[in-house]
């Protein structure tokens, strides 16, 4: 290394949340061997709860509340909320007013999820610069998963030769009970070949070099697809899944004391079994 | 904030699906949360659906938040899922908010906030706008670029053309003013 990065400078910055998510990445990792660092983030963090209040207060519009809470009641899957209604139901309105024919909506969202995953596949090297990229566009990939999932299903045979395809979205579901996870993984399949795209919040916080690692099983017999950190217990990994190793059953995250293991030695967070599509 | 351990039952009851318990928690944090996000986004709408998505994730997950101890507050957890969100839909737009926005002729003072925790809370806000009226003026912008309108440090080094190096410093001496002012004023009982 020509210049060593002083983590403990980034401490502020880190409580700020103004870190670039591959410098959070590294200073959580060294969070958990620093007291000092420790120490500074527990007598900042009280700062944090008064400067939200240091805005100028306003008043909320009319009827906020009502429309919050009558949303919050009838949406008991947040996941499939209602935007993926709302397309479900646009996918099978005849085309809209302008004219404009309903494949083309479908082609723009596969359009969408095909340029994030080419600009993912450039920086295939280069884990913790897709993590990052992960990170940002985590919420809108969820919906456009989502709404992909929904196309696919309701248009199905139409783009079938198109360079894209969701094979598969399985959410993953927490190893024991007292493991509050959850996840969600995605495989994708594009000319370049299959991706594995997994999503997971809520996870334990991790320890000293613990990671966590994905892996992909089959009859049993475990195959890491990488491993991951996490940013307030959110995290994300993106692994491409050689031609010859797709018939996976099963998909497992572990955590595991460090990311240097080639079989799984830590308890399983979440898991899910990986019905062909 | 005001009422942790209160915060932390509502917690309980509505990863209980307790419908009350979420419209309690609601109703105390219905106007520094809009404000706050107001703040950053600068557009009632926009506010009110990260509003919704906040208190989404939170009738979906409370049993899934820990909070308490090292883990910090209920109020230090939503309003950094808050900001989060706020953050998410700024990049997603793709625009910025205009800084001279900021005191639309729409835009009200609140007005008849009256329970002790709110009158607390303006408190609170208000010592705390006043200290970061005290920073110099560089370091109040790092503070409003990076906390209030979600910019990374890169970000601030590359669009105002300042320093890497600069920013952290800039950040770091803001926060150690902060936190001198916070520290004294808790020994007094001002704080928490
Ligand atoms: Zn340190």
């Amino acid at each position: 290394m020509m210049a060593q990065h002083n983590r403990c400078e980034d401490v502020e910055l880190y409580v700020l949340g103004g870190l670039e998510q591959e410098d959070r990445l590294a200073f959580e990792a060294h969070l958990a061997s620093c007291v000092h660092c420790k120490k500074e983030v527990d007598e900042l963090m009280p700062l944090l709860d008064t400067l939200p209040l240091a805005v100028q207060q306003v008043d909320p519009p009319e009827g906020m509340k009502d429309r919050v809470m009558a949303r919050v009641f009838d949406n008991s899957k947040p996941e499939l909320g209602t935007v993926a209604k709302r397309r479900i139901q646009e996918a099978e309105e005849p085309p809209s007013r302008d004219g404009e024919p309903a494949p083309t909506r479908f082609r723009w969202l596969t359009g969408g999820l095909v340029a994030m995953i080419a600009g993912l596949a450039v920086f295939s090297g280069a884990m913790v610069s897709e993590v990052r990229k992960m990170d940002d566009q985590n919420a809108q990939l969820n919906a456009q998963v989502a709404d992909l999932k929904q196309q696919l299903a309701i248009s199905a045979p139409t783009d079938a030769t198109g360079p894209l395809q969701v094979e598969n979205v399985v959410s993953l579901d927490a190893g024991t009970a007292d493991i509050v996870a959850r996840g969600l993984a995605t495989i994708v399949i594009d000319s370049a070949g299959t991706h594995l795209i997994i999503q997971a919040e809520q996870l334990p916080a991790l320890q000293n070099e613990e990671a966590f690692q994905v892996w992909l099983l089959k009859d049993g017999q475990p195959a890491s697809a990488g491993t991951f950190l996490t940013h307030d217990g959110t995290g994300a990994l993106y692994h491409t899944i050689a031609a010859a190793e797709s018939e996976y059953d099963t998909i497992a995250i572990t955590l595991e004391p460090d990311a240097q293991g080639n079989e799984p030695r830590g308890p399983i967070v979440l898991s899910a079994p990986l019905t062909s599509a | 904030m005001q009422d942790p351990a209160g915060d932390e039952r509502l917690m309980r009851r509505i990863a209980g699906r307790d419908n009350e318990a979420l419209e309690a928690l609601y109703d105390r944090y219905e106007r520094p949360v809009y404000s706050f996000v107001f703040r950053m986004v600068k557009d009632p709408m926009a506010a009110e659906e990260v509003v919704q998505e906040l208190f989404m994730r939170i009738w979906h997950s409370a049993e899934r938040v820990h909070t308490g101890g090292s883990q910090g507050k209920v109020s230090t957890w939503m309003f950094a899922v808050a900001r989060n969100l706020a953050i998410d839909w700024l990049r997603k737009k793709g625009r910025r908010p205009q800084e001279t926005q900021e005191e639309a002729a729409w835009e009200r003072v609140a007005d008849g906030v009256s329970t002790e925790q709110a009158v607390e809370r303006r408190m609170l806000g208000e010592e705390m706008q006043q200290a970061i009226g005290d920073l110099n003026e560089d370091q109040q912008q790092v503070l409003n670029w990076i906390y209030f309108l979600g910019y990374t440090q890169q970000e601030v080094a590359s669009r105002e053309n300042i320093p890497l190096g600069t920013v952290k410093s800039r950040v770091r001496l803001a926060l150690k003013q902060l936190r001198k002012r916070f520290d004294h004023g808790r020994k007094e009982g001002a704080w928490q």
